[in-house]
């Protein structure tokens, strides 16, 4: 276990000196995080000037989501979805071999490969929003809330990694999947909007069938007092996630045949 | 000392291994799609499978230190043996034991016994120098730090690239990353190396380099090493044994010195001649493989060689004499096609 | 020409070959469309219009704009324009008897055509779907606010295949930039961002606030998907239809004459990565 932390942290550090060397880029990691999270609040705020409720979610109320889902992004869109690009080209080129032909589990190696340091940025720019979001809102929130609050966000990051993960496998079986940052794109969509918006049956769809429900709206929610008792569920969803992702990663991988020469 | 039978003996360093192959096959499944656009969207309902037999029930077996050298033609399913062996691929039947595990089932510490150079591809990271990757590696291995940079040091020295490793691997020539992806390979001091292609693309000194390095880590390690190439210097410099795939089949498996002994009897005599020889003037019209108006080429067997040479000697007037084996290439060739040259036809 | 036409034939089967690839870009451009629609939905669930839209013509602009966008959308060209330059490939493509412009324009071009149909019928599916759920009144309804004629579609056709073209070049453009930055993404990245946002994909150009507006009537953002709506719709008269066209045309020329410009001086300075 020892060694796995290890390496991550190596793997950390080389990313960062890899990502240094690339200056532009690298500066640039703070402003095209708030472009991306800017344009989404520009939205919200633009919206609600014309209207006061959306199915009960206030503005502030609504930035709070945004800002919640920023910081869950930020801790495992960072870490797995360059991986992800990378993988993919990985298995079309064969050098998927070498992940396979190391002692150590090939599913770590593959999503530590590649680590985005601006997800540091991304995260301080998700707290700012929640933040200032709850300056607006201006709620009185006993202190147990924070601690379930923190708790559910790491759920929800590990909720969306599993999914990445399960989807991840597909890459073994069909041969381009660079339409996966498209779907997460369109998963990152259904977050940042309140569930109430979508019809029951959308709802119960995504709590339980795909459990984009716990990424962002249940932790949010459950700050703002929306939802009842549904944030308990987070725990039992979140591991049973990462053990069926961890199950179609070993069944996926195994069809794997490596490219020709 | 743990010992593993007749399979394998451990040692400090690496696990001196005997590979066994028996009756491997492995066969593949594509789908066919027809050229065209309509073919193209029909395709999209529905497909058409068939099997491919990349791998026909190969058996072989490998002793601790050889170095092995695997020939074929591209697509003749050495690679798919390669990775069998390697653990990369699952057979479809057979079974393969290096030393005493099996390669599909990629346990930790045959994984820390293997090494694989692939000559295509590369497993140091682009834009950093091969150093870090070399660091990274060592924590993957559970190696010994300062033994290990040590060795890879003294490897780089070797292979004079010493400077070459603290840039980024992507600033390196073509010669000078494959020597870094040597190193990288064999750092752990695994008692397996498979090589496929590893001088593919290089110069004759990056090329003679690696082979050299291979030669004396093999023989300093015992190490077990089977090595495909397509490059016949590499094959010559480096393997005692060679087996030639062909078609998925084991065609040949044995000492590449018996190639010649069983296969070809024959030498080729090149002369150049002082002036233009018509094809009616010459001697043993049959034996000629090569006719120009100043140079021919006869293949005669062995033990005629001294004699028509001398004749040819004494009948024209000669500028230049070659006396050559038939090349390598063209036994392989020749070898795969199951022609048998040699003394039974000469009496047929 | 003909080896053109050949291309986009070549890239409509390359891709089709990829079965998943096909069906599953379709859905996630559904499903993309689908949360906008119901974030629209929940918004005019108060009641009432908002801004001059009602519900159904809210629905119809929004399925309008999305699909023009995706139609428009260029496969990624810069950063395959980029990956050319950075891998050194460019270097094979100079080679060859047809510029790679029109190459990745023909290549584009093929890799969309097949996607036509799907994309009309499915974007035409759900958008008449939250129509019809919405009650009796609001198909109609929809249809009544705008002035569709022959005329109206044949000026909506030619703004789009401008658009397009803006699109191309532009991202064309912005590939090219990697003569000089090593990979550039963010600046795609950027680009493709502030365009959905500036654009009026997700929120008509008529809500946002008046300044913001005053500013994006000088760029060319509302020419994307707002200004073929607009067209589409009647909403324009024929002057003001030419004379939109024309400095969209500008625009289009500047854009062409600056990449033309970047690629003549970048070109020789051009050094492919070797061995």
């Amino acid at each position: 276990m020892n060694r796995y932390v290890r390496i991550f942290f190596k793997s950390l550090k080389f990313n960062l000196v890899n990502q240094m060397q690339y200056k532009f880029n690298f500066l640039l990691m703070l402003p095209v995080n708030l472009v991306w999270t800017m344009e989404e609040v520009l939205i919200a705020l633009i919206l609600f000037t014309h209207a006061d409720t959306m199915m009960g979610w206030s503005q502030y109320e609504f930035v709070l989501l945004l800002g919640t889902y920023f910081i869950v992004d930020s801790l495992f869109t960072s870490v797995l979805l360059p991986n992800l690009a990378d993988l993919s080209e990985n298995i079309r080129t064969g050098k998927l071999d070498f992940y396979i032909l190391k002692p150590i589990d090939t599913q770590f190696l593959v999503f530590t490969h590649r680590i985005d340091v601006g997800l540091v940025f991304a995260f301080t720019v998700g707290v700012v929003v929640v933040a200032i979001a709850l300056l607006h809102l201006q709620l009185q929130l006993p202190a147990w809330k924070w601690p379930l609050f923190m708790l559910l966000i790491i759920n929800g990051a590990l909720c969306f990694a599993s999914l990445v993960f399960i989807i991840g496998s597909l890459a073994f079986k069909t041969v381009k999947v660079d339409f996966a940052g498209s779907i997460f794109l369109t998963f990152a969509q259904f977050c940042k909007k309140p569930f109430d918006i979508y019809p029951a049956l959308v709802r119960k769809l995504l709590l339980y069938l795909v459990p984009l429900g716990f990424v962002s709206y249940v932790p949010a929610a459950f700050l703002l007092g929306k939802i009842g008792f549904l944030w308990l569920w987070s725990f039992v969803v979140t591991p049973l996630l990462l053990w069926l992702s961890r199950r179609v990663w070993n069944g996926l991988s195994a069809s794997y045949e490596g490219a020709s020469s | 000392m743990e010992t593993f039978g007749r399979f394998g003996v451990q040692s400090e360093e690496g696990v001196k291994v005997d590979i066994r192959v028996d009756g491997l096959c492995k066969t593949y499944r594509v789908h066919r799609k027809n050229p065209g656009l309509r073919e193209s969207v029909k395709s999209l309902f529905r497909r058409e499978y068939h099997d491919i037999e990349a791998v026909k029930d190969v058996t072989l077996s490998f002793r601790t230190g050889e170095i092995i050298g695997f020939i074929g033609p591209n697509g003749s399913g050495k690679s798919t043996t390669m990775k069998m062996i390697a653990g990369l691929l699952h057979p479809t039947s057979g079974r393969i034991m290096v030393g005493p595990y099996v390669p599909s089932e990629r346990k930790k510490a045959f994984l820390k016994n293997l090494g694989f150079v692939m000559g295509q591809k590369g497993q140091l990271w682009w834009d950093l120098p091969a150093l870090d990757s070399y660091d990274l590696l060592i924590d993957i291995y559970e190696c010994d730090r300062k033994r290990t940079m040590a060795y890879v040091h003294e490897l780089a020295e070797r292979l004079q690239i010493e400077d070459c490793l603290r840039q980024p691997v992507r600033m390196l020539s073509l010669g000078q990353r494959m020597k870094a992806e040597l190193i990288g390979a064999i750092l752990h001091k695994p008692g397996v190396l498979l090589l496929d292609e590893p001088t593919i693309g290089l110069d004759i000194y990056s090329a003679r380099a690696i082979r050299n390095i291979i030669r004396e880590e093999a023989a300093e390690r015992d190490m077990t090493i089977i090595l495909s190439s397509h490059i016949l210097d590499d094959i010559q410099e480096l393997c005692r044994r060679v087996v030639i795939i062909h078609h998925g089949r084991l065609v040949y498996n044995d000492l590449l010195e018996n190639c010649y002994q069983k296969y070809l009897f024959q030498k080729r005599i090149r002369v150049k001649f002082a002036r233009e020889v018509g094809m009616d003037e010459l001697l043993h019209p049959d034996r000629v493989t090569e006719f120009r108006p100043y140079e021919v080429c006869w293949e005669v067997d062995r033990d005629q060689v001294s004699r028509i040479s001398y004749e040819i000697m004494q009948r024209f007037a000669i500028e230049d004499i070659t006396i050559t084996e038939i090349p390598l290439g063209t036994v392989i060739e020749r070898i795969t096609r199951g022609e048998r040259g040699g003394r039974d036809e000469q009496v047929s | 020409m003909s080896k053109y036409l050949k291309a986009l034939k070549l890239s409509s089967q390359a891709s089709l070959a990829y079965n998943w690839n096909f069906f599953i870009s379709t859905l996630i451009q559904i499903l993309s469309l689908l949360i906008t629609l119901f974030m629209w939905k929940a918004v005019f669930a108060a009641g009432g219009d908002i801004a001059d839209y009602s519900y159904a013509s809210m629905i119809v602009y929004i399925f309008v704009v999305n699909t023009v966008f995706e139609l428009i959308g260029t496969n990624n060209t810069s950063a395959r324009v980029s990956n050319d330059i950075r891998s050194g490939a460019l270097g094979v493509w100079l080679l060859r008897p047809f510029p790679h412009f029109f190459s990745l324009l023909a290549d584009v071009v093929g890799s969309k055509l097949p996607r036509l149909p799907a994309l009309l019928v499915m974007n035409g599916a759900a958008c008449f779907l939250f129509l019809y759920g919405h009650g009796a009144g609001a198909l109609a309804e929809g249809g009544s606010r705008f002035d569709i004629s022959a005329a109206s579609v044949l000026m909506f056709l030619v703004f789009v295949l401008f658009s397009f073209l803006w699109n191309y070049l532009l991202d064309y453009l912005l590939g090219l930039v990697s003569f000089r930055a090593d990979n550039p993404w963010i600046l795609f990245y950027i680009k493709s961002h502030v365009t959905a946002v500036f654009c009026g994909l997700i929120i008509p150009l008529d809500l946002f606030p008046s300044w913001v507006r005053r500013i994006l009537d000088w760029l060319p953002f509302k020419y994307y998907v707002y200004y073929p709506f607009q067209v589409l719709t009647g909403q324009t008269a024929w002057p003001e239809f030419l004379f939109n066209l024309v400095c969209f045309g500008m625009w289009l020329t500047a854009a062409a004459l600056c990449t033309l410009v970047v690629w003549r001086t970048s070109i020789g300075r051009f050094a492919a990565a070797g061995g």
